[in-house]
This record gives structure tokens, sequence and C-alpha cells, in this order.
């Protein structure tokens, strides 16, 4: 960890496409065999007779033939010494290609369970000695969780695995999402506030749309100095904990399906509401959001840029669980996930971030030893936001600069929007 | 009516250069003859061109793989290194080449003043 962050991906994480690197070492492959081919077949002119017979009349000629023609083949840096490198490199490049599938596949399972695990034993201390100190058992349950997140992990894939036993029609009556309906509750002139300088501004608003109504967003149309215009999407969390169908489109209900990469009523009324702003298909989108409002923002990113309605360009998550779902999202989109190391919520989907050159994953370390703090925009993710505006890690300055059309605005409208649901 | 006469000096010195030439044309049988070799040395070139286009290959092939990490730059250093050994490969074989020609306008020489020198021997004894 440096500058109080810890990244994951990004520009200048790892990125490899295996395909292509299995092409490029086929084509090695191909020169190495070739490159034998022609070696081998030109060793004939070093021992053919009549070259050699041909020194009768001119010794030092033929000899000075011979010697290059050796040296060219056979010499150090010979025709049949590439042949060789040629090979290895293929074989490298395989190899490579094979350790990142390997990897990859690990990392996906093995990255967040084993840190549940790992972690254990000290969250175990932690907690004994909060009910000491307090002596309640729930304030020792939190201090357990919020010092070993990790732990969600194995608690999750739990959950997936018995999810996996409910017969499919169960589960569709369980996750009907009806549809969406969105209301507008601000005139479209209204003033938004200064507009964003940083990431920590990005933030900030996101924290004051979420002490709104359940299901409010705010679309705010930044206009830039060079007459330009840049849109901020903000997208807060669950507000409603009812497990059955309910008109709060921040339901239980569009958790599971966002978690899962599917549709959602909130994610169609965010796309909805961004029309009804006049949001243009050549403004550049940035979604913003927490928690659940994060997991919709990955998937109106892909489903926008599927349907080529919107060009968003930037997501900003924070506190959300999109492991699932962040590897579908095109590579012209840069994804930029805050995740507080003591929050439990980015572990409920029991799968780590794809670390791949569009999404990096920012974590930062803000313990305020309760499971709701650790998970609030205001107390853990605005001063996350602070830590990465502050960082110099490549992946996340180049994330930034990408971002600067969202940051030099000279004014900034707000429409607000309510989006509910109806069956 | 002269009928022509065939003089017995003039078809004796035909015989002998005849058998003189005879002779020369069967010398490719024990060494290759200068076209031969440019032959080859025109083949060795044929490689060393398609050992520079294979180079170039690769390493555009090397730029564009979608692969970045420290790894992937060591990969492109050596691929970089292993292009350009193979262009002194190429001009290694281009220089043997360029030997070979010379060796066998060299030969074309030998030979040339070889059949002369067994011209003007014959005619010698034969005077």
């Amino acid at each position: 960890m440096s500058d109080g962050v810890t990244v994951r991906g990004g520009s200048h994480g790892i990125d490899a496409r295996c395909e292509d690197m299995e092409g490029v070492a086929h084509l090695f492959g191909r020169a190495a065999r070739d490159t034998a081919g022609v070696s081998w077949s030109m060793q004939r002119y070093l021992i053919d007779p009549g070259t050699v017979g041909s020194a009768l009349l001119d010794p030092a000629g033929a000899a000075e033939y011979e010697f290059g023609l050796a040296r060219a083949l056979d010499g150090p840096h010979g025709v049949s010494r590439l042949a060789l490198e040629c090979a290895a490199v293929a074989t490298r490049l395989r190899a490579a290609a094979t350790a990142y599938r390997l990897a990859d596949r690990l990392d996906s399972t093995a990255h967040t369970l084993l840190d549940g695990i790992l972690d254990l034993p000290q969250a175990a201390v932690d907690a004994e000695a909060m009910y000491l100190a307090t002596g309640s058992p729930s304030r020792a349950v939190q201090r357990l969780l919020t010092a070993d997140p990790g732990l969600a992990d194995e608690g999750a894939a739990l959950g997936i695995a018995v999810a996996g036993l409910v017969p499919s029609s169960v589960r569709r009556a369980a996750t009907a999402d009806g549809h969406p309906v969105v209301r507008a509750t601000v005139d479209d002139d209204a003033a938004g506030g200064p507009p964003p300088r940083d990431l920590a501004d990005v933030m900030t608003a996101l924290a004051a749309r979420n002490r709104g109504e359940p299901g409010e967003i705010d679309i705010r149309i930044l206009s830039r100095p060079n007459g330009a215009r840049a849109v901020i999407v903000d997208i807060p969390g669950t507000k409603s904990w009812d497990p059955l169908p309910t008109r709060d489109v921040t339901s239980v209900v569009t958790d599971i399906r966002a978690m899962s990469g599917h549709e959602t009523s909130y994610e169609r009324g965010v796309l909805e509401a961004m029309r009804r702003a006049g949001v243009r298909p050549d403004d550049d989108v940035m979604l913003v959001g927490h928690s659940e409002g994060g997991m919709v923002a990955i998937q109106a990113a892909i489903d926008a840029s599927r349907a080529g309605s919107f060009r968003v360009t930037h997501v900003v998550t924070a506190g959300s669980p999109i492991g699932r779902t962040a590897g579908h999202v095109p590579s012209s989109i840069s994804v930029l996930a805050l995740e507080n190391a003591h929050d439990l919520v980015p572990h409920l989907d029991a799968a780590a971030n794809p670390a791949s050159a569009n999404v990096t994953t920012v974590t930062v370390d803000h313990d305020r030893a309760d499971v709701l703090a650790n998970h609030d925009i205001e107390s853990a993710y605005v001063p996350g936001a602070r830590d990465a505006d502050a960082s110099r890690n490549g992946s996340i300055c180049d994330f930034l600069r990408s971002a600067g059309a969202f940051f030099d605005a000279s004014h900034v409208s707000t429409h607000r929007f309510v989006v509910s649901r109806t069956y | 009516m002269d009928t022509p006469r065939t003089c017995p000096q003039n078809s004796r010195d035909a015989w002998q250069r005849d058998s003189v030439a005879a002779s020369l044309a069967a010398m490719p049988l024990l060494f290759a003859g200068p076209s031969e070799l440019h032959v080859t040395a025109r083949r060795i070139r044929d490689h060393a061109v398609d050992l520079r286009h294979r180079a170039a290959l690769l390493c555009a092939s090397a730029e564009n793989v979608h692969w970045r990490s420290p790894a992937a730059d060591s990969f492109r250093a050596r691929v970089s290194d292993v292009a350009s050994r193979m262009r002194v490969a190429a001009r290694d074989l281009e220089l043997s080449a360029d030997s070979l020609d010379r060796h066998a306008r060299r030969v074309s020489h030998a030979l040339a003043s070889a059949e002369h020198a067994v011209v003007r021997a014959v005619e010698f004894v034969a005077l």
C-alpha cells in the first residue's frame, strides 16, 4: 500500500489478452520451424562437391565464401541459433498465456476466499478485545466483520451455492423486477452547486443525493469552458431491505439482479431519466454509484454502450460488489472502483474485481469499527476519494487525467428524478 | 573444275580444338561452373530477403500483441533483439552471397585463362 491506497488493475496494471499471446506464439513457432528448415537446407551449400571443387581454381575466394556462409548459418548469431531463439520465445509466450489463464481462474476464487481466512485470527483477537471492553456481543461481531470483511466472501459463496439449489421458477418469481416509473422532482434549470474539481467533489455530491428519498437520482449537466458538455449521473444505493416486491426501486431485488449482471428497473429508469434530462448521444457521461448504485451504473454503462444510446466514458463506484459484472464493461469505458478495506459490501458477490486495463480498483483504509459506517459514503468513501485524488499511482492518475472533461466545468445544472417501480 | 580440298593440317587443328573444348566442358563434372555458383548466390540472397521480412513481421506482431506488464516489456525487448540478430544474419548471408559471386567470377576467369593456355599449347605443339 502506498499513498494510503492499494491499487489493482487499471492502465498501469497487468493487461494481457491470452488469445493474442497464443497467436504470436504460433507465429514464432512457425518462424522457428521455417528458419531451422532454411538453415538445414543451406548446409548442403557448404559441402556441395561442385563448390568445394571450384576451390582448385580460386582457393582464397572459395575459403572466404565457405567461412562467411558457415558463420551466417552456424555462428553464435547464425540462422540455426535464431531458430532456437524463436522456438524459445514461442515456448515462453505460450507458458505466459497459460499462467495468466490459470492465475485469472485462481484469482477470482482464491484471492477473496483466502483473504478472509488469512485475516481471521487477528480479527478474532480484535473481536474478543471488543467484547471484553464493552461486554456487547453485537459490537464484538461487528468488530469481527469490519476487521475481516473477507469473511463475507465465504458467506456469499455459500449463499450463492444455496441459491443455485432453489428452482429457477421460484428464483424468477422472487426477483420479479416490474417496470420503471420516472418522475422529475426539480425544475430542469435548478442550480446544482459548484462544479466538481476532483473525485472527492464527485463523491460529496453523491453523498448529498444519497440523503434524498429512495430512488432519487441526479443528472448533472456540466458546461465546460470550451463550450462542450459533460454529464455526471449520481446513483445512490439500497434504501429498502424489503425482500418482497415493492415500489422502491432500490430494494434487495435490484441488488440480486444487478449483482448477477441482469437488467433492472432501476437501471432502465436511470437511462430514461437521462433521455428526459436531454443528455445527448455525444455528451461524455460519467456514471457514479454507491453500493447498489455502483452495480446499476456498471450495468447501465454496458447496456448504453451496447445500444449506442449514450456515450458513457467513465464509471465510478463506491463500495459496490461488481466483481462478476465489471469484466463485461467495454474497454472504451474506464471504471474506477473505490473499496474500503473494512467494508463488507464489496465482498458480497464473492468475486474479486477483474484486474483489467479499464477497471482500476482502489482499496482505501478507513476503519470506523462499525459495519454501516465503513460502508457509508461520507464517513468512508469521501475520505477514500480524497486518498485517491492525492495518490501518485499511475493507474489512478491516468483515470483522473482521462476524466478531465468532468473536472473543468464552469457551470452545472442539475436535473433531479425519482425512479420507482410498478408491477 | 576444281573440287574443294580439305587441308590435312586444318582438320587436325580443328580436331585438337574440339578435344580441348570437350576437356574444358567436362571440367564442371569436377567442380561447379560459374553459372551454377551464381545461381547458388542468388538463392542465398533470397533466403536473406525472407529472413529480413520475417524479422519485420515478428517485430510488428510483438508490438501489436495486447499485453502490458513488466514481463511484456522484456518480451518485446527480447523480440527486438532476435529481430536485429535476424537482420545481422541476413546481412551475413548477403555478404557470403557476394563472396560466392566474386568467387564465381574468378572461376570463370580462371577457366577462360586455362582454355586459352591449352589452345596456345596445342597450337605450339602442332607447329
